[in-house]
C-alpha cells in the first residue's frame, strides 16, 4: 500500500494524495469502443487516457479542452453517469465507484451539477417549483410543506429570479437565461457542497453568459461551494479564477493557477487556443496562413500528441512521449520545449 | 446611409416574418425591417441574440422560408428586381448565381454518399450546365482555394472533419461565383482554433472575389478584421448600424451598449462589475406574443435609460449626425 | 388531437356503434334468435334490413354482434398494449435485455398472423378466451417496438439524467416520467390495435374457427356465405360485412389522427 502512495507521490502534475481534498481523480482513464466495421475493427477511443488532479474544499478548477478532449467524460464519470475504464475517482477519501443506496444517495446530495443545455436538462413537463423541490424531495426525504415553499422561495432569489413570477412556469415559457438560473437553483437546492459546471454559459446568450459566470462565483462564496468547471472557453475559465487544466486529446499537458496558465502559458497547444480566442481589443481576423489546417487525430502511441500542429518540436517530440512536469512554480506542461517557461 | 443614384445590390424593405404557433397565434420574427446592401465589395456583421430574428432574416432574403413561417409583408430587391414574387426558375438563378448562403448546420448536411468534391461538381453541372470533366477542375480548383489539397478532394463526408466539411461548404457557396455572400454563423459549431481558420479563409476569399457579405452571429468579438460595417437587431428590428469600428467604440444604442458591456474576453474584463443582475421576469420582457406593430420601443422593459416617450412610441431607425451611423432610439430623436 | 376532421368521424362512427352496443337489447326490434317464417326476405318494413334464411332479422343481429366486437377486440387491444408497453419500456430502458426482447418481438410480428390463428382454432376446440390470447399474442409487438423506440430517445434526453443526479430511482423515472412520454404513441397503436382486432376476429369467425352458433358479424358471414350468394340475398352480406368495415375504420380513423399528432409534439 505504502509502494502506491510513493508511486503516487512521485506522480507528475504535483497531485500527490492530497490530505484534505475534497475531489481526488487518479489516472482515470476511459475508453469507448471502437465503432468499426463488419470487417475492420476499429480501435478504441480513448476518451481519458490518464488523468489525475485533486480539488480542495472551495477551491475552482477549470478543465478547459475543445469538443472531443475528454473533458466531458471526466465530470460524468464524478457524476457516475459513465464508468471508468480504470482510475479511482475519490469524494472525500472515499472511493465514487464503491457508493451505493444510502451512500449514493448522500454522494448525490453532495455533488450537484450544472447541466449545458438549459432547456434539455429541464423537465418541459414540470413547473419550476417541481424541478427544484424534486431533489429536495429525493435526497433530502423533505415532504411537501410551508418549509419546502420558503426553501424554495430562498433558492429562487439567491439566483436572481422573481418567485412569485416564475415559479408556475414552465420551461418554454422562461428565456435561456432564466433556465440556466432555475438549473442552478435545482443543483443548489440539495445543498451541495461540490458544483459540476459543464460549459454552464455556451448555450446562454452573450449578454447573459457574465451574469451568470458572476452568479455562480457569489454562490460559490456565499456557501463555500468546491466548484469544477468544465468549459471550451478561456475567457470563462478566467472569469472563475482558481486552478485550471488543459486537455487536449484526453491527456491534461498543462496545470497551474488560471491566472498564470492564461498570461504565461507553457504548452504550444494552451499557446494556440489562447491566441484563437477572440478579443475585445485585438486579434481580428488574421490573414489567411496557406498551411493546411491541422486538426485533431488520433494520439501516437509514443511521442507527443501535439506533434503535428506543433511549431516548435523537435526531433525528442518524437521519440518521448511528454510528461506533466513542473515548468515554473505550481506550474505544470507535458512539453519538451515548453513556452515561457 | 446610402446615398447613391445607381440601384443597390440588396435592398430590404419592410419585411415582415412571422411563425404561427399554436393556438392560432403567430410569432413575429422579423418586423417590418429595412436594409441596404449598396454595393460589390460591402460587407455587413448583423449581431443579435436568439430572438433577434437576424437568422429569419437571412433565410428572407433567400427567399427559402418554410412553413410554419412565412413572409407576410415587405419586399426584397436584388439589383432592382422584386425577388419574393419571381418564378421558381429565376429563384433558381437567383440563389447559389447571384445570392448564396452557408448555414451553421450545413457541414452536417453533406449528402454522406457524395465526396467532397462530387458536392461542388453536382452544383455547377446543375446550373450551369458545365459538362464534368470541366467541373472537376473547377471543383479542385475551389477546393484548393478553401485550403483542400486535392488529395483530400475525394473524401467523403465521414473523413473530414468539422472544419473541412464547412470549406467544403463555403466552396459550394463560392461555386457560381455569386455577388452576395450570406453566412449564418457558420463557425458556431467549430472548435476555436478552426474557427479562426475559417473565418480568415472567408476573409480572404471575400477579399479576392470582392464580394459582398452578410455575416450573421451572436458572437460580435469575431466580426474585428472580417466585415467593415455592422448592425444590430433586437427582437426583429435593427437598433443601430454603422462601421465596426465606430459602433464598438461608441456604441450608441442601450442594447449595443450592453452587449459591448456583458462582452466576455479573454483580454479584458467587462467594464461594469456586473453583478448577479436580477433576470427581469417574463411576463415583463419576454413574451413571446408581441405583434408587429405594437407602439412602443421593445427594448424598454431593461434599458436603463427609458422614458416616458421610450413606452408609448416606436423609435425609427434613423440618421445621427453626419456620417453612416444610424440608430433607432429616443435619445437621439 | 381531436380537432381533425377524420378523427371527428372516427369517434363519430365508435361512439355510434358503442351506443348500440350498450343499448342494443333497446334497440333491436325483434330477439337476435328469434328465428320467422318470413325467411330470406329482402329489406321492407318489418325487417329493415331484411331476414337470413332461418328467418332471423338481420337489423337486429347486426346490432346485437356490436358486443362482442366492441369487447373482444377492446380486450385483446388492452391486453396486447399493457403487455406491449411493459416489454418495449423495460426493453428500451434496460438495454442489457434488449436484444433478447426485440428478438423475441421481431420473431412474432414475422409470424403470419391469420394463418396462425386459423391453425390454432381449429386445432383446439375455439373458445373466446383462447382467441382473445391469441389476439394479444399476435398484436403486442408492434406495440412494444414504437414503445421502445420512443424510450430510446427520450432516455438520452439531458432532464433523465438530470432527474438522476437529483436521485430520482430508476423505476420511479421510469414510470413517472417515462412511461408518460410515450402514452400518446402507444395509444394511437392501441387503437389501431382494436381496428386490427375487430377484423381479425370477424376472420376467424367467417371461416367457422369461433363457435358459428355464436351471434357475432363473422359468423353471419359464415352462414350467409354458405345460402346467401347463390339466393341472391345481398343484405344478409351487406350488413354484417359494413358493419365490420365501418367500425373498424373509425378506429383506423382515430389511430391515425392520434398518431400525427403525438408527432408534432415531438419537435417541441
Amino acid at each position: 500500500m505504502s509502494q502506491i502512495r510513493i508511486g503516487l507521490a512521485e506522480h507528475a502534475g504535483g497531485t500527490v494524495e492530497q490530505a484534505g481534498a475534497i475531489l481526488q481523480v487518479e489516472d482515470l482513464r476511459v475508453a469507448f469502443k471502437g465503432q468499426g466495421s463488419l470487417f475492420k475493427k476499429a480501435p478504441d477511443v480513448k476518451a481519458v487516457d490518464g488523468v489525475t488532479f485533486h480539488i480542495n474544499p472551495s477551491e475552482v478548477f477549470s478543465i478547459v479542452g475543445e469538443s472531443g478532449s475528454g473533458k466531458t467524460t471526466i465530470a460524468r464519470c464524478i457524476m457516475g453517469f459513465a464508468k471508468p475504464t480504470s482510475g479511482i475517482i475519490k469524494f472525500d477519501s472515499a472511493d465514487v465507484s464503491k457508493l451505493s443506496g444510502g451512500t449514493l444517495t448522500e454522494y448525490r446530495r453532495d455533488v450537484q451539477m450544472i447541466y449545458q443545455d438549459p432547456f434539455g436538462s429541464l423537465n418541459p413537463r414540470e413547473d419550476v417549483y417541481t424541478a427544484i423541490t424534486n431533489p429536495i424531495r429525493a435526497l433530502r426525504g423533505e415532504k411537501e410543506s410551508l418549509k419546502l415553499r420558503e426553501r424554495v422561495f430562498e433558492l429562487l432569489g439567491e439566483v436572481g429570479l422573481d418567485a412569485p413570477e416564475v415559479l408556475d412556469k414552465l420551461p418554454h415559457q422562461l428565456s435561456g437565461g432564466e433556465r440556466q438560473r432555475v438549473n442552478i437553483a435545482r443543483a443548489l437546492a440539495p445543498r451541495p457542497r461540490v458544483l459540476i459546471a459543464d460549459e454552464p454559459v455556451t448555450m446562454v446568450d452573450a449578454s447573459q453568459r457574465l451574469a451568470i459566470l458572476s452568479l455562480i462565483r457569489d454562490l460559490k462564496l456565499r456557501h463555500k461551494l468546491t466548484v469544477l468547471l468544465i468549459t471550451h472557453d478561456l475567457a470563462t475559465a478566467k472569469t472563475m479564477g482558481g486552478r485550471m487544466a488543459v486537455m487536449y486529446l484526453g491527456k491534461f499537458v498543462e496545470t497551474g493557477s488560471t491566472a498564470s496558465v492564461l498570461s504565461k502559458p507553457h504548452h504550444p497547444y494552451s499557446e494556440l487556443i489562447l491566441s484563437a480566442a477572440p478579443k475585445r481589443r485585438s486579434g481580428e481576423v488574421p490573414a489567411y496562413d496557406e498551411l493546411e489546417i491541422s486538426e485533431q487525430s488520433e494520439p501516437p502511441a509514443v511521442g507527443c500528441p501535439f506533434l503535428p500542429r506543433c511549431k516548435y518540436s523537435t526531433s525528442v517530440c518524437k521519440e518521448v512521449t511528454p510528461q506533466l512536469e513542473e515548468k515554473s512554480s505550481s506550474h505544470y506542461a507535458a512539453c519538451h520545449n515548453p513556452r515561457n517557461a | 446611409m446610402y446615398t447613391g443614384t445607381s440601384t443597390p445590390l440588396l435592398r430590404v424593405s419592410n419585411l415582415n416574418v412571422e411563425y404561427s404557433v399554436r393556438n392560432h397565434h403567430s410569432i413575429t420574427a422579423v418586423d417590418n425591417l429595412s436594409l441596404e446592401i449598396p454595393s460589390s465589395g460591402y460587407t455587413l456583421g448583423l449581431v443579435g441574440e436568439s430572438g433577434s430574428g437576424k437568422s429569419s432574416l437571412g433565410m428572407g432574403i433567400m427567399n427559402s422560408i418554410e412553413p410554419p413561417g412565412r413572409i407576410s409583408s415587405g419586399s426584397v430587391e436584388y439589383n432592382g428586381q422584386e425577388i419574393l414574387k419571381i418564378p421558381p426558375e429565376k429563384l433558381r438563378a437567383y440563389r447559389w448565381e447571384e445570392v448564396s448562403m452557408i448555414y451553421q448546420s450545413a457541414m452536417n448536411s453533406l449528402n454522406p454518399v457524395k465526396t467532397a468534391a462530387d458536392h461542388i461538381v453536382e452544383v455547377l453541372v446543375q446550373h450551369r450546365k458545365t459538362p464534368k470533366p470541366e467541373a472537376r477542375k473547377e471543383a479542385l480548383k475551389l477546393l484548393s482555394q478553401v485550403g483542400i489539397k486535392p488529395e483530400r478532394a475525394n473524401n467523403f463526408q465521414h473523413q473530414l472533419s468539422g472544419g473541412m466539411r464547412q470549406r467544403v461548404v463555403i466552396a459550394m457557396a463560392l461555386a457560381l461565383s455569386p455577388k452576395l455572400l450570406i453566412a449564418d454563423e457558420p463557425t458556431s459549431a467549430l472548435d476555436v482554433v478552426v474557427q479562426r481558420q475559417i473565418l480568415s479563409l472567408l476573409k480572404k476569399n471575400v477579399r479576392e472575389r470582392n464580394l459582398s457579405l452578410l455575416f450573421i452571429t451572436h458572437e460580435i468579438a469575431i466580426l474585428r478584421g472580417l466585415v467593415d460595417h455592422i448592425a444590430v437587431m433586437y427582437k426583429g428590428a435593427i437598433v443601430e448600424r454603422g462601421p465596426l469600428q465606430k459602433v464598438l467604440d461608441e456604441p450608441l444604442h442601450p442594447y449595443t451598449e450592453m452587449l459591448l458591456d456583458s462582452l466576455l474576453t479573454i483580454d479584458e474584463d467587462p467594464k461594469n462589475n456586473v453583478a448577479t443582475s436580477t433576470e427581469k421576469s417574463a411576463s415583463v420582457r419576454d413574451s413571446p406574443r408581441i405583434e408587429a406593430g405594437t407602439n412602443y420601443c421593445k427594448y424598454v422593459g431593461l434599458c436603463k435609460y427609458a422614458f416616458e416617450r421610450c413606452k408609448v412610441e416606436k423609435p425609427v431607425l434613423q440618421k445621427i449626425g453626419q456620417g453612416d451611423r444610424l440608430v433607432a432610439c429616443h435619445k437621439y430623436a | 388531437m381531436f380537432r381533425t376532421k377524420s378523427a371527428k368521424l372516427g369517434s363519430a362512427i365508435v361512439i355510434g356503434f358503442v351506443v348500440l352496443a350498450l343499448f342494443g337489447p333497446l334497440v333491436y326490434p325483434y330477439s337476435p334468435t328469434a328465428t320467422s317464417r318470413f325467411h330470406n326476405q329482402p329489406p321492407n318494413y318489418t325487417h329493415l334490413l331484411g331476414t337470413d334464411n332461418l328467418g332471423h332479422d338481420v337489423l337486429s343481429q347486426t346490432i346485437f354482434g356490436a358486443r362482442p366486437s366492441i369487447a373482444i377486440g377492446v380486450g385483446a387491444a388492452v391486453g396486447a398494449a399493457i403487455i406491449g408497453m411493459l416489454v418495449g419500456v423495460f426493453a428500451g430502458y434496460y438495454e442489457k435485455l434488449e436484444s433478447f426482447f426485440t428478438g423475441f418481438a421481431d420473431t412474432i410480428m414475422t409470424l403470419p398472423a391469420l394463418p396462425l390463428l386459423i391453425l390454432v382454432g381449429t386445432v383446439y376446440i375455439a373458445n373466446d378466451v383462447l382467441i382473445v390470447g391469441l389476439l394479444i399474442l399476435v398484436l403486442w409487438p408492434p406495440i412494444a417496438r414504437a414503445s421502445r423506440s420512443q424510450i430510446l430517445s427520450v432516455k438520452s434526453l439531458p432532464y433523465i439524467e438530470a432527474a438522476k443526479a437529483g436521485g430520482m430511482k430508476d423505476r420511479e423515472i421510469i414510470f413517472k416520467i417515462l412511461v408518460p412520454e410515450i402514452a400518446p404513441i402507444a395509444i394511437a397503436y392501441f387503437v389501431l390495435a382494436v381496428a386490427g382486432a375487430i377484423v381479425v376476429v370477424a376472420g376467424l369467425d367467417f371461416l367457422g374457427v369461433g363457435n358459428p352458433n355464436n351471434i357475432n358479424w363473422g359468423s353471419m358471414l359464415y352462414w350467409a356465405q354458405q345460402f346467401a350468394f347463390y339466393l341472391g340475398d345481398w343484405w344478409w352480406i351487406l350488413a354484417p360485412g359494413l358493419a365490420i368495415t365501418l367500425l373498424a375504420t373509425g378506429f383506423a380513423l382515430i389511430g391515425f389522427s392520434v398518431e400525427e399528432a403525438t408527432n408534432p409534439r415531438l419537435r417541441m
